[in-house]
């Protein structure tokens, strides 16, 4: 909720305060409205899930003994 | 959760307020001579831990002596991945072993995934208090 006394100090500024105010408004929507999730839009999901193989063989490789320098 | 060290979720999009905030874990990765801090995804939907190129050629891995193969699912799957076992730290706790998926991707954060982080660590989430609290497996 604006507060009551926001309001009444943006009244009270002149002609060219409030359009500074306004410009810095819209141009942070703006930016936010970029980063934000948006409908429509595709995004990356990283998780390797049902990854069930792979899990398999990693659960394989740790059962062996150590090696150097991870290598496999 | 008694014996566990506590974390914050961390802020990956400001944009997003409250959604943009994700568990991410503070780890020391340790390959032979080599080692590195890094921010580990906790992603308990993930089967398996995931290793972005980067890292892994900066813990001195060769791509090319890594010879197991494995294939990965979902944004990952079109992408090469080879196992490789690495040493973790986490926190104060005794350094554990663990095995990654190391892709080709540079994209990826590290994932820390049920084979084997969740294996090895039991992780409890507030998400309302926006931390988390880990501990060794066999802790009580």
């Amino acid at each position: 909720m604006v507060s009551v006394d926001l309001l009444k100090n943006l009244r009270a500024l002149d002609r060219s305060e409030k359009l500074h105010v306004l410009q810095v408004l819209v141009s942070e929507l703006a930016q936010e409205e970029q980063e934000s999730l948006r409908a429509g839009m595709s995004y990356p999901i990283w998780s390797p899930y049902d990854a069930h193989e792979a899990a398999e063989t990693m659960l394989k490789l740790l059962k062996l003994p150590e090696t150097k320098s991870g290598q496999r | 959760m008694a014996n566990a060290e506590r974390y914050p979720y961390s802020p990956v999009n400001s944009a997003l307020g409250e959604a943009g905030l994700q568990p991410y874990l503070p780890i020391t990765l340790l390959n032979g001579s080599h080692s590195l801090t890094a921010a580990g995804l906790l992603d308990s939907g993930a089967t398996v831990n995931v290793l972005p190129y980067q890292i892994g050629i900066d813990l001195g891995a060769v791509w090319e002596q890594q010879k197991t193969v494995l294939q990965l699912s979902g944004n990952l799957a079109q992408l090469e991945a080879r196992a490789m076992l690495v040493t973790v730290v986490v926190g104060q706790f005794t350094p554990a072993r663990l095995a990654f998926a190391w892709t080709k991707s540079t994209q990826v954060p590290v994932i820390l995934g049920q084979v084997n982080f969740f294996m090895e660590f039991d992780v409890c989430f507030y998400r309302s208090q926006l931390a988390f609290d880990v501990r060794p497996k066999g802790t009580s």
